[in-house]
């Protein structure tokens, strides 16, 4: 019981006004982490309340003040608060929600601010793993266009109201008429706890109808299973298991449902050695080159018209039924490549798996089919525990929008989506919108959906919020706020139980909801309660059980959502073959595809600078959508990179640059959704254009493709900020031995394959006139091994060494000028043939060379070798001549060319020229800043650190503990960040290191080693499943001259 | 100091000057100088003045910069304060010869310039006895100093002499 | 001393010490001419635009440069080395021809140090603006600080330039002024007004020039020669290492010390050219400085110019002969890569253009010979820029290569410097001589029995005295 007192002691506190006003900027003394750490007792009595609440307000103040300037003050605690001492980071365990997008997190707070996320290795779906979004989301904490307050809209426009305003507007409202049509229109709701609110809200409502959709929709799929498996549900995939996976166009390793869950399996097949040669083998048909089909042993490119045929080909080969009737790929090298993914996977029955990112029930009948033919249910994917990361369905849109125009609607709610820009129907919707009584938007930032409402009671960001999800059936997860509410925003689901009239906070709720159900057999429920919320998860072994316990709650919402939108589609597979060769023989000319960027998704982070500076994995080009052609396509038509080309597509146009995008199937192009946000913060305003409007959703589901496209050139030519321009290894004097290839086969035979020349380079080490500094080989010598056979690219690393470092965000303008400051980049090379190149890629940093030549050139000696054994910089010596710059070979040194961080002595200015204000530099956004990490100032090189605060850290961690640092005690940023474990960092004096293991692998080399720079870090060989005739790397790829020069 | 005064002879050519400053010497008249627009080779060893050991200087000066730079760097990258740049030795001599070198130069120049200006008595603002401004431009003057104690008999002696010499003006001047 | 009978006399028109005097003081005692004037104004505003520029530069930061994260040097580098060069003819004709007894050298070096000083200033203005961070720019200097105390790095060629330039500017004015001061107190004696005496008294040093003064003169002009000579060399010596010493295919290039020096000379001897020409013909001073003076500095520039040459291609042997791949491709890239035309600009204007200074008639051409010496400035402009960047733009990691181009800033800045050269030289020669008033004097009669001028009649008798006394 001590914690209810806890919480209304909390209460009380807030209700003084100054204190109110103070805790908006900082803190919250709401985490319980110390429900069950015994001081509970000590937590009644008054004197520590008092002093408590004098200590807070006390340092709310000063840290309050001490915000303002956070790089240049350091505010004293004059009374510590519980749960913070100045400079010593508290972690919170939580979950990262956004939309059906999960992930287990972990939240650094400094001095009561989130700082910096990292994945819960706790988690048995993420397992630790991140993605460049989830790290950047706490960027989105602290954006400057973030809802203040409630508003409502009236003649001139919206204007800020109160609570108490909204509320008893509202509630008015629904009082006068219980029975009033509402609509709740909300992307995939994976908590559990908010379908019960839901729930709750109907009861008191009867005739509310809860309609979910997702902006990037898998309802096909949804549909295909409901029909043939009796389930609206996705299956949960385990691609650890799969030793043949076949993918038609599902982008499983960048944004396909659970990209972070599936890398973690994936990589399991890729990370090889001596003892385990054996990798899965991986065929991917699509029409652009997607992040996962550049990590494909197998990649070929077909029109989006024929991924169907790709399906039925497939099924026919492995049933040895007819289903195709005849229907082929066009090109007979793929049709073969195509019937030998069959034989792979019929070798394989139950140990492969064929998934399909296409919204067409059809294609995704044919795909259970195949899976079922070849007895995978069970094996590599089930229904024990669906994936519950996707439950909208199409027709919810279609379905409100007629409701809405035929006044059918009194009160609609809009939650956690934004259809009038994402939806292709959005422009009937904004108009409809207005045929309702009241709407409803609890959008956090203002949207072009939320502008059409009357009323934006604004969210929390996750961040703040109190809540649950059940990802996958019976694995539940828990979010807690790590930082008081930083503007007058009220939880989605208070709004709601308070205008049906529960009296309870949401957080309440949600305890009452779990033990009721989750902890019904469990005896001291807070304490089960407090230890699930203490690692952020609860996913015990019978997860069954509990699944049933939420069923009722979740069925409200997938019950109502079905009942409205049954399958239409043929639920065997020979209708679903004929629905195909219809829809292939329908389409002709040129066709289009629209994806998902990995960066901005669907468009929720369109306002994020560092997602929009995240260069796309592929194409490299940042801040920025455009349409990708291929080469060849490009030369025929007379397009060059850059160009400006009018898009037609279903009668609609919008005007767009191209890309010239080695891989993408001639006769095709893609363009990626998520851009051309019109309502939107500093960050997003004017990136990109919005292609949503060109989407075909007359069908049941998406159509996220289309043909007869038409594509004219404007005349125009524009910059795409782009951050790599050349993408072949060959210079036309041969391959540069920067990455080394080989094949599974060649592995086999010697495990020195693709690394054979390596023994030369080290046997030169030997030689060398130089003192040995690290002779003793006692202390520490830090480095680095990545494994090119593991990293996808996907720049998960790239966000987190941001966020860890403090690197500024330079925009497009500054990009297209080469400025970008990124310590961490993903270099990507093209070989082979320029249609259908193969790909690699190589985390590119500091490789703090034992003989670093940008050490020896600096006049002043700010950078030089410390010795533990890294290069390291010292930011306030350096007088910035750029000469290390120029002498690096690797040129990962990055200068600040103009006051970026806005650190600087003479305040932030912008050249005449005018670098974009992206909303970085105002004091709301750097609250982000890592307070452990200088932010340098103009005039200064920047370069990767190897994270030195947190070697730093956790040397004095285990001093503290008394004890010597071991192996694994802490891990860089971009290694607690890669979701496919291909980094590791350690210390090469430790004979037990997981980085020794590594270095004695075969596959272990070194960068431009052959000049004795000695770098510190290693990568390792990329071995490809495929057969030593099909490898290209050797061949040489004349297309260096596609890119224009930036 | 008291005032100085002077008989003093021109000549229009450098040669005339030499021959002349011979004949006076051999006749044992001490000559008090010679002024002339532009160093007359062979006037100092007729005058039996003694080489400059200017260069001498300049090569002290020299060593002791080569010396300065030298220990400064030493002492700095091997005892004050020894970094590790790109793993070369703290003891780097070969990395050190440019900047003593220069050093070294430096000095010589430097000091040997100063010297060169205290010697001459050569500073901003000093105030030169100038015996005729067209000494400076084309005409060379040989100069006798004289005081109240010498007869005018002597004086007549000495224009006389100069007369002879070849001489083209005689003037007695007085500072 | 030996003279031959075909060697033409170094000062035409049989003078007189008083008419070299009135001749070569002209210019400073006379009223300044509107040409002066004009051209004085032009490049005192070009000047100031480009301090204008520097300003927006130290004001917004290094980004209103073209560089980028591949091309950390460009223009900056590229115009400080192209300065040094010029200066460097200036102390070379002074210091190593005064060694070899050049005695026409004397009808040039004043303006040609005059140059040095100037051109070093032009220089030295580069490494410094070319600092992110200017204000800290004394870091570079290794003197005792609380920081540890952190001192330079000794081990940094640009700590090596720090004290090359900064000695090669300190010497080369030294050098400059001891004989500078004679000739000020030559103008000082001629002086009509009080105040005009009053000012070049204050800056001869009060010079009176007598025996012993002249004895000392000599001395410690032969010894700074001396100096000066090995200075010079290592002076752009040192620069190459800035290159010479780094990582970076065709920056790493062993042969650049000489390489470097030679293409010095050669561009001061075209700078120093340029300039003559103009100042003969302005200051009507075409009898000191001859055509003779003109056909020597041409022939050292055959003779640089194919050093150069040479060492280009040199560079593409090495490259070829190493069989590295990264050495290579630098130099397959700067002959056809994107900056093939910087190459090849370099390669005729350096190379190519100066053989036509083997026809005797074009090497003693004046109008010939100052288009040749623009282009020869032109073509090292080129020699540097091909150097930096077209190394550095695409070096080991493709994925990093990018493309330079220059803004309006660096431009202007660029330009800047030029007006600052011109205006310090327009100055200069409307204050002091530009020629040595007093050395010149001194080799009057070199030319001995073809000597027939008003001093004649004594230097006959001269010789017969010579004759009596062996």
């Amino acid at each position: 019981m001590a914690e209810k007192k806890y919480w209304k002691g909390l209460e009380e506190l807030n209700q003084e006004p100054e204190l109110v006003q103070l805790n908006q900027l900082e803190f919250n003394e709401e985490i319980p982490v110390d429900f069950f750490d015994g001081k509970n007792d000590s937590l009644k009595s008054n004197r520590r309340d008092f002093l408590k609440m004098m200590g807070f307000s006390l340092t709310a103040a000063t840290v309050a003040a001490g915000c303002e300037i956070p790089v240049r003050k350091v505010a004293p605690y004059v009374f510590k608060p519980e749960d913070i001492t100045p400079g010593i980071a508290t972690w919170y365990a939580s979950s990262y929600i956004n939309g059906g997008d999960y992930c287990s997190i972990l939240v650094k707070t400094r001095e009561g601010r989130p700082i910096k996320i990292e994945g819960n290795t706790d988690s048995k779906i993420t397992k630790g793993g991140t993605s460049a979004r989830v790290q950047a989301s706490v960027l989105s904490l602290y954006d400057t266009s973030r809802l203040r307050n409630p508003m409502t809209k009236g003649e001139r426009g919206f204007t800020n109201a109160s609570w108490d305003d909204v509320d008893t507007a509202i509630t008015g409202k629904l009082i006068a008429n219980p029975n009033a049509n509402i609509r709740i229109l909300t992307s995939t709701i994976l908590s559990p706890s908010t379908k019960k609110v839901f729930a709750k809200f109907t009861e008191k409502y009867p005739n509310t109808k809860v309609y979910s959709y997702d902006a990037l929709s898998y309802s096909g799929m949804l549909m295909a299973n409901m029909a043939s498996k009796g389930k609206a549900e996705i299956p949960d995939y385990d691609f650890a298991k799969a030793k043949v996976i076949v993918s038609i166009d599902a982008d499983f390793l960048g944004t396909w449902i659970s990209p972070i869950e599936y890398t973690k399996g994936y990589i399991k097949t890729r990370k090889i050695s001596k003892e385990n040669p054996n990798m899965s083998r991986h065929y991917q048909f699509e029409s652009r080159m997607s992040l996962t089909g550049s990590n494909a042993d197998y990649r070929v490119a077909v029109l989006p018209s024929e991924l169907g045929t790709v399906a039925l080909n497939l099924y026919d080969a492995i049933t040895g039924n007819n289903a195709s009737s005849g229907l082929k790929l066009k090109d007979e090298a793929k049709q073969n490549r195509l019937k030998e993914a069959a034989e792979w996977l019929k070798k394989h029955r139950g140990q492969s798996l064929v998934v399909s990112g296409c919204n067409d029930v059809n294609v995704q009948l044919i795909v259970n089919a195949i899976n079922e033919a070849l007895g995978n249910y069970g094996k590599t994917l089930s229904f024990d525990n669906s994936n519950m990361m996707r439950q909208g369905i199409d027709n919810s849109v279609k379905d409100l929008v007629s409701e809405l125009k035929a006044g059918q609607v009194n009160i609609l709610m809009v939650h956690d989506c934004n259809p009038v820009y994402d939806h292709a129907m959005g422009v009937d919707l904004a108009e409809a919108i207005a045929k309702a009584e009241m709407s409803i938007s609890f959008a956090g930032n203002m949207n072009e959906t939320a502008e059409k409402c009357n009323f934006v009671c604004p969210d929390h960001h996750f961040l703040e919020s109190w809540n649950d999800a059940e990802p996958k059936k019976g694995y539940l997860s828990l979010s807690q706020p790590t930082i008081k509410n930083l503007f007058e925003t009220r939880q989605m689901q208070d709004s709601l139980l308070a205008w049906c009239g529960v009296m309870t906070t949401y957080h309440d709720f949600m305890m009452q909801n779990w033990s009721d159900s989750v902890l019904a057999g469990s005896i001291d429920k807070s304490t089960s309660f407090n230890k699930a919320l203490q690692i952020g998860l609860h996913q015990p072994e019978n997860a069954g059980g509990i699944a049933l316990a939420i069923e009722s709650a979740a069925a409200i919402l997938a019950g109502v959502a079905m009942v409205n939108n049954g399958p239409a589609a043929g639920t065997d597979v020979s209708s679903a073959a004929a629905n195909i060769s219809a829809m292939v023989k329908k389409s002709s000319g040129v066709e289009i595809q629209f994806y998902e960027s990995i960066a901005i998704g669907d468009g929720r982070y369109a306002d994020n600078p560092w997602l929009h500076e995240l260069p796309d994995p592929v194409s490299k080009i940042t801040w920025d959508n455009y349409l990708n052609v291929s080469p060849a396509w490009a030369r025929e038509n007379g397009l060059t990179h850059g160009d400006l080309v009018t898009l037609t597509v279903n009668g609609k146009s919008v005007i767009v640059p191209v890309a010239i995008q080695p891989g993408q199937a001639f006769g095709s192009v893609s363009i990626a959704v998520g851009y051309g946000r019109t309502l939107i913060g500093k960050g997003g305003e004017g990136v990109g254009v919005n292609v949503y409007p060109l989407i075909d959703a007359s069908g049941d589901s998406v159509n996220y493709m289309a043909s007869g496209v038409t594509v004219s050139s404007t005349g125009e030519n524009v910059k795409l900020a782009q951050t790599q321009t050349h993408f072949s290894l060959n210079d036309g004097l041969g391959q540069r031995r920067i990455v080394k290839e080989t094949t599974l086969e060649e592995y086999k035979k010697n495990p020195l394959a693709g690394n054979e020349d390596r023994a030369e380079a080290l046997a030169w080490q030997e030689i060398t006139f130089y003192p040995d500094y690290f002779g003793k080989k006692n202390g520490f010598n830090w480095g680095m091994s990545i494994d090119l056979n593991s990293c996808t690219g996907c720049g998960a690393c790239v966000i987190s060494c941001n966020a860890e470092n403090n690197i500024p965000v330079v925009g497009k303008k500054e990009v297209i000028r080469s400025h970008e400051m990124h310590w961490m980049r993903i270099d990507r090379y093209y070989s082979g043939d320029p249609e259908n190149p193969e790909v690699v890629y190589q985390p590119m940093l500091c490789q703090h060379c034992e003989n670093a030549p940008c050490e020896n050139v600096c006049p002043v000696g700010a950078t030089n070798h410390s010795s533990e054994g890294y290069n390291q910089m010292a930011y306030n010596r350096c007088i910035g001549t750029r000469y290390c710059a120029n002498n690096c070979p690797y040129k990962v040194r990055r200068f600040n060319w103009f006051d970026y961080g806005a650190a600087d002595t003479f305040g932030a200015m912008n050249d005449p020229s005018g670098t974009e204000d992206l909303g970085m530099m105002e004091d709301l956004t750097r609250m982000v800043l890592n307070p452990d990490v200088t932010v340098r100032s103009r005039g200064v090189i920047e370069k990767c650190s190897f994270c030195v605060q947190r070697i730093q850290e956790a040397k004095l961690t285990a001093k503290k503990g008394n004890r010597e640092l071991v192996d694994g005690d802490f891990r860089v940023a971009c290694q607690s960040a890669c979701p496919a474990e291909a980094i590791t960092f350690g210390n090469n004096y430790d004979e037990t290191s997981k980085l020794m293991a590594e270095a004695k692998d075969e596959r272990t080399f070194g960068i431009l080693e052959e000049f004795h720079w000695m770098p510190s870090v290693m990568y390792k060989t990329k071995v490809r499943n495929k057969d030593k005739a099909d490898h290209k790397n050797e061949e040489a790829l004349d297309i260096m001259d596609l890119y224009n020069y930036n | 100091m008291a005032n100085k005064k002077i008989i003093y002879g021109l000549y229009e050519d450098e040669t005339v000057l030499i021959k002349a400053v011979k004949t006076v010497r051999s006749e044992g008249m001490k000559i008090d100088d010679c002024y002339t627009p532009f160093p007359v080779h062979g006037l100092d060893d007729a005058m039996g003045l003694r080489h400059t050991k200017l260069h001498s200087a300049g090569f002290v000066f020299g060593a002791t910069g080569t010396l300065t730079a030298l220990t400064f760097i030493l002492w700095i990258t091997t005892n004050n304060y020894p970094v590790n740049y790109g793993g070369k030795p703290f003891l780097s001599l070969p990395a050190w010869i440019p900047i003593t070198f220069e050093l070294t130069v430096l000095f010589a120049a430097v000091g040997m310039f100063l010297t060169y200006l205290y010697l001459n008595r050569l500073a901003p603002g000093v105030k030169p006895d100038i015996v005729d401004e067209r000494t400076t431009s084309h005409l060379f003057a040989m100069t006798f100093e004289v005081d109240d104690q010498t007869t005018d008999q002597r004086k007549e002696e000495i224009k006389r002499v100069l007369a002879a010499s070849g001489a083209v003006e005689i003037h007695e001047k007085e500072f | 001393m030996f003279v031959s009978p075909l060697r033409e006399p170094l000062i035409l028109g049989n003078k007189t010490y008083k008419q070299i005097s009135d001749d070569i003081c002209a210019p400073v005692e006379g009223k300044p001419t509107t040409a002066w004037m004009i051209a004085t104004t032009l490049s005192g505003l070009l000047a100031l635009t480009g301090f204008t520029m520097i300003g927006l530069t130290i004001t917004y930061g290094i980004g209103m440069w073209g560089l980028n994260k591949t091309v950390g040097w460009a223009w900056d580098i590229t115009n400080f080395v192209w300065w040094i060069g010029i200066g460097h003819a200036g102390t070379l004709i002074s210091a190593i021809l005064l060694l070899f007894r050049q005695k026409w050298r004397t009808g040039v070096n004043r303006s040609a140090e005059a140059m040095t000083i100037f051109a070093v200033i032009c220089a030295g203005l580069f490494p410094i603006i070319h600092m992110g961070r200017v204000w800290l720019a004394f870091f570079i200097f290794p003197y005792p600080n609380t920081r540890g105390p952190v001192w330079a790095n000794f081990n940094s060629p640009l700590l090596w330039d720090v004290f090359a330039i900064s000695t090669y500017f300190t010497v080369s004015l030294v050098f400059w002024y001891t004989g500078l001061i004679p000739d000020l107190a030559t103008i000082r004696d001629r002086a009509t007004t009080a105040f005009r005496k009053k000012i070049y008294n204050v800056f001869c040093f009060g010079w009176k020039g007598t025996a012993k003064n002249w004895q000392r003169f000599e001395s410690i002009s032969l010894v700074l020669a001396g100096l000066s000579t090995p200075l010079v060399l290592s002076v752009h010596t040192i620069v190459s290492f800035d290159f010479a010493t780094s990582v970076i295919p065709g920056w790493h290039t062993t042969i650049f010390p000489p390489y470097f020096v030679a293409g010095a000379i050669f561009s001061g001897f075209a700078m120093v050219l340029t300039l003559m020409l103009v100042v003969r013909k302005v200051f009507n001073l075409e009898e000191y400085i001859t055509l003779h003076h003109i056909e020597s500095m041409n022939k050292i520039i055959i003779l640089t110019g194919s050093i150069v040459g040479v060492a280009y291609i040199t560079e593409l042997f090495t490259a070829w002969y190493s069989q590295n791949q990264y050495e290579q491709y630098a130099f397959l890239n700067r002959s056809t890569g994107p900056y093939w035309w910087s190459y090849w600009g370099m390669m005729t204007c350096n190379v190519i253009s100066p053989q036509l200074f083997w026809v005797k008639k074009l090497r003693r051409s004046v109008v010939f010979t100052f288009f040749m010496s623009i282009f020869i400035n032109v073509g090292m402009w080129f020699e540097r820029f091909v150097i930096i960047v077209t190394s550095t733009h695409r070096d080991y990691i493709p994925s990093a290569w990018t493309m330079y181009y220059p803004t309006y800033v660096e431009i202007f800045i660029y330009l800047g410097t030029i007006g600052l050269f011109m205006t310090l030289f327009l100055i200069f020669a409307k204050v002091a001589p530009v020629i040595a008033v007093a050395e010149v004097k001194s080799i009057l009669k070199v030319a001995g029995d073809q000597y027939v001028g008003p001093n004649a009649t004594q230097a006959q008798h001269h010789h017969d005295e010579h004759k009596e006394l062996v």
